[in-house]
């Protein structure tokens, strides 16, 4: 079983391609369905965002070009495309770089708008439909938790997922310097554009619940008022409403500015003080820029703003190197498990061999000893177990190195040290037990779960007496 | 152990939960982030706990020289100064409470350490014999003044603070001590209620001490303790607290003139310290 990606993101595709290839959350159900039913796919999973379309796959096969094959095929299949409209596009992963891409997408690291934190959301609904359409196995499961705590921790112990990612952002950054408690501010929001819709929807997603929409056409004031359960307010009473407002969203399209600084001043002497956040995001400006001079007003217009995401965005470039390192030791960690899939039943079946051969030669022994005591055979009990875990301990040592390293770096060989195991003590071939190591998920390291180190040091210096 | 070596450990305490406090601020706030959700909940909580031990030894330290001297703290400068770093020090544990802000512990821990360090430049100031010291009212009356200045130092700090991010948002200027402060209105609040809080101590106070005097102890004549410059100074101290209360209350002031107005108050406060007395002597 080998894991498999074929994805389209916006790094390579054009949005025609990505449009071609998504899969709107209805259909995901009758789509991992029909991914389930590929000969050659055990477990699959589908990521399909507005930027990506990747489907993940558990496959028999790990030829990248046959796994990348079969996927591509789906897609064509199901889309009703033809594979050379979209496959220069795509890229094919396997095995660790499937786990390192995905947890790097969970983190942010690979999306449009470095660290945003969407993604995450994104990756969780995925992974739920998924569970719901039964497509997902022990693997892919793993993984996708694997993905989800590497975004959290990623979250949490770097700056990646804060700061600023838009104009909107920023203007709720700054309100949350000035007003301690949004739910209580006031929100003026002037020109009832696209621009100043995004914003106060913003600022309304961070708390704020009073908004005032004043515009040139009233019609359309009471339209957008509407939108957010606001009130629409007569353009011609925006001083009255200035007294009253905590934040100022202006978007007009005039050309000239439609506060003065008369105007604001005049405003401020009834406010006695209070704070007044002005955003200007129109250009040309619609507030006079002068009015930025007046005591508790604090404006800011588009460039502003943008100082502000790109200030964000340079923070954030400074921790891409931590959730990096992030996205690496659990990586490591995960393909650690992984890994170890497939060793656990050979460690398992080789002490299950030599115990055997053990228990047989011991039958013999008692048969021609009969004459030596009960002490005397403990003894030779002792005596034989110790020679056993001596032999076979060096071996699993050997098979556990080759685990960490497969996981820390290199590419699975293709004759590794548990198929030479198999050989040589003559074991089953087929791995099925495998699928029955659960993943750990409190931290402990594989090697431990699947009891790679098995045997206590003690039993070596056991002292036979016969 | 001595009561200056009780209180140098509670200096040190102080110090360490100021770094604590400041700790927090700087490992939780990359450059250009917004407020972030909040520091590693242990080094406040650290903090927090230093700050408390240090005020139990601190009042053990105080304890300690009024059983071996014989004599309330306010016999000496050594003690009054000890008593007043102790009263901030409370003070902030009390606003730390409700608001956890770091910056306002690494302010208002700095406020105590210095005070207390202060304390220290006068351990060996001499002890005042005079009866009067061992009035309860004259104790009550130095408790309620130096309790209520406790609280208006920091509300004195939570308005630096203020003007601090107030010119940080007109600049434009972002960055990291922008994100480290508290929202300009809960600056505005906590100084509010750090002096809604001291106004009716100090008036209790001074109440304390006009009644104390009419009483002409000492020797000396009602008009004198009047018009001493320290009482003098200490009524136009509480006369700030109350312009700015009267402001904020009924005129509904907010903004960067109330804060003008507190360092204001604060300028005045310590001027209740460094202008000449001939009536608050006693040695």
């Amino acid at each position: 079983m080998y894991l498999a990606l074929f994805g389209v993101s916006h790094h390579q595709a054009p949005i025609e391609v990505r449009e071609r290839l998504s899969f709107p959350e209805r259909y995901l159900p009758e789509a991992l369905r029909a991914l389930a039913d590929v000969s050659d796919v055990r477990e699959g999973v589908i990521l399909s965002t507005c930027n990506r379309t990747e489907v993940y796959a558990v496959v028999e096969t790990q030829v990248r070009e046959a796994a990348c094959g079969l996927l591509q095929e789906y897609l064509a299949r199901f889309h009703q495309i033809a594979v050379a409209q979209f496959a220069p596009y795509g890229y094919c992963k396997l095995e660790q770089e499937v786990v390192y891409h995905l947890l790097r997408v969970a983190a942010g690291l690979d999306s449009l708008v470095l660290g945003e934190t969407q993604i995450l959301g994104q990756v969780r609904r995925a992974f739920r439909i998924t569970q719901e359409s039964g497509t997902v196995g022990s693997v892919l499961t793993t993984l996708l938790q694997w993905a989800l705590l590497t975004g959290k921790r990623v979250q949490t112990e770097t700056g990646l997922g804060r700061g600023a990612f838009s104009i909107g952002h920023a203007a709720v950054d700054l309100a949350r310097s000035i007003f301690d408690d949004l739910s209580q501010a006031t929100v003026l929001v002037i020109g009832a554009g696209k621009m100043s819709e995004l914003t106060a929807r913003h600022l309304m997603d961070n708390g704020v619940r009073i908004v005032l929409v004043a515009n040139r056409t009233y019609e359309k004031a009471m339209e957008l008022a509407r939108r957010f359960q606001g009130r629409a307010v007569r353009y011609d009473t925006l001083a009255e409403e200035l007294v009253t407002a905590d934040i100022v969203l202006s978007s007009t399209a005039a050309p000239h500015p439609v506060l003065r600084r008369e105007t604001v001043q005049a405003a401020l002497r009834k406010r006695k003080g209070r704070p007044l956040f002005l955003i200007d995001i129109a250009v040309p400006r619609d507030i006079e820029p002068s009015v930025g001079e007046l005591d508790n007003v604090f404006l800011y217009n588009i460039d502003d703003l943008q100082a502000v995401v790109l200030e964000a965005a340079r923070g954030r470039m400074a921790e891409i190197a931590r959730a990096e390192a992030i996205v690496a030791e659990e990586a490591a960690r995960f393909l650690a498990w992984y890994r170890s899939r497939a060793v656990a039943p050979v460690i398992a079946q080789m002490r299950a061999r030599l115990e055997q051969i053990r228990q047989g030669d011991l039958q013999i022994l008692r048969t021609r000893l009969s004459h030596l005591s009960e002490a005397d055979w403990a003894a030779v009990e002792a005596a034989t177990r110790a020679m056993m875990n001596r032999i076979s301990r060096t071996a699993i040592r050997r098979l556990k190195q080759e685990t960490e390293a497969c996981a820390a770096s290199a590419p699975v060989p293709q004759y590794d040290l548990s198929t030479a195991a198999r050989e040589l003590f003559g074991l089953q071939t087929e791995a099925t037990a495998a699928d029955t190591v659960s993943a750990p998920t409190d931290g402990t390291p594989a090697a431990d779960v699947v009891g790679l180190d098995p045997f206590p040091e003690e039993n070596s210096a056991i002292e036979v007496k016969l | 152990m001595s009561s200056v070596a009780l209180a140098a450990v509670a200096l040190i305490l102080y110090l360490i939960a100021a770094v604590c406090y400041g700790a927090a601020l700087f490992l939780r706030t990359p450059a250009a982030l917004p407020l972030s959700p909040g520091p590693p909940a242990y080094l406040p909580r650290i903090g927090r706990s230093l700050l408390w031990i240090g005020i139990v030894v601190q009042l053990a330290s105080i304890g300690s020289w009024c059983v071996t001297e014989r004599v309330t703290p306010f016999a000496s400068e050594y003690g009054t100064r000890v008593v007043a770093a102790w009263a901030i020090a409370m003070a902030f544990a009390f606003m730390d409470r409700r608001d956890r802000w770091p910056a306002l512990g690494v302010t208002a821990l700095t406020m105590t350490s210095i005070t207390l360090f202060t304390a220290f430049l006068h351990a060996n100031s001499p002890i005042a014999g005079a009866e009067i010291l061992a009035n309860r009212m004259v104790s009550a009356h130095v408790i309620a003044i130096l309790a209520s200045f406790a609280l208006c130092f920091l509300a004195s700090g939570c308005a630096v603070l203020y003007l601090i991010q107030h010119h940080q948002l007109k600049s434009h200027a972002g960055g990291r001590l922008f994100r480290m402060l508290p929202p300009l209105a809960t600056l505005d609040s906590l100084a509010y209620h750090a002096v809604a809080y001291a106004l009716p101590l100090l008036t209790l106070g001074l109440v304390l001490g006009i009644a104390q005097a009419l009483e002409e102890p000492a020797g000396k004549p009602v008009a004198a303790w009047l018009t001493d410059p320290h009482t003098l100074t200490a009524f136009g101290a509480w006369f700030c607290y109350l312009a700015y209360l009267t402001a904020r209350l009924l005129i509904g002031w907010r903004g960067v003139r109330l804060q003008y107005l507190l360092l204001v108050a604060l300028l005045v406060t310590l001027a209740l310290y460094t202008v000449p007395t001939s009536t608050h002597r006693f040695i």
